[in-house]
């Protein structure tokens, strides 16, 4: 599997439910199977995040997200 | 209001280049500093680049500062769309010691003579002056402006 997919399926399966819980909006921290929690900004999240787990990957995502593509027009972008 | 100003008779052909300090992320910086350990920057070649709404970096950096995926997220180009790994980065620009955070994904530039695209994300924070026939732009940080 690849990198953050199981945390990235678990967020899309409890997106509604996180959004129900805090209105508000905020962003949750996904690692492996586990739901961190919810903090205000993304920065308290990220500090959290690696205050637990250190400097390896997880999931910082914000609640509202919505599937919207980021747009670039840049012609001199290739990825790999 | 810190101010950069760039001439050069190549802009309508370089573009608004920029150099710009890239870092990891302010908590990685404070977790390696806590641990004594060096904190990985570098100085990197930038094009402001106002048609991109996210800052893009060459992925090569990414191990070079020692930066892990936070996120994936859809990337729409005009050559279509893909999904890309988001990173969470500090870019500090020219006379501002104050560290820009965002989050940023990875693209291959190998064969670009610039590291960085700096988008809108950026942009959000300063006032952008392109004057086209003096052959020179002014950027105007707001620190102020800076987005927690």
């Amino acid at each position: 599997m690849s990198m953050l997919e199981e945390e990235l399926k678990l967020f899309e399966e409890k997106k509604a439910q996180l959004k129900e819980e805090y209105p508000n909006g905020g962003y949750v921290i996904i690692k492996s199977s586990e739901i961190l929690g919810v903090w205000n900004t993304r920065q308290d999240a990220i500090k959290t995040g690696v205050e637990k787990f250190g400097n390896t990957p997880f999931l910082v995502k914000n609640i509202d997200d919505t599937d919207k593509a980021i747009n670039t027009f840049s012609r001199n972008l290739a990825f790999v | 209001m810190p101010i950069f100003s760039y001439a050069s008779p190549d802009i309508e052909i370089s573009g608004a280049i920029i150099n710009v300090n890239m870092w990891p992320d302010f908590a990685v910086i404070k977790n390696l500093t806590d641990q004594k350990l060096t904190v990985p920057n570098k100085s990197i070649i930038g094009l402001i680049d106002t048609g991109a709404s996210c800052t893009a970096f060459d992925s090569i950096l990414a191990g070079e500062l020692q930066l892990v995926i936070r996120d994936k997220q859809p990337v729409l180009t005009p050559s279509g769309q893909s999904e890309q790994y988001l990173y969470d980065i500090v870019i500090t620009l020219p006379n501002q010691n104050l560290g820009i955070s965002l989050q940023a994904f990875g693209a291959d530039l190998s064969k670009q003579p610039y590291d960085i695209l700096l988008g809108r994300d950026v942009l959000a924070s300063c006032t952008l002056i392109y004057n086209g026939w003096d052959n020179s732009y002014d950027l105007h940080f707001h620190q102020d402006k800076v987005k927690k």
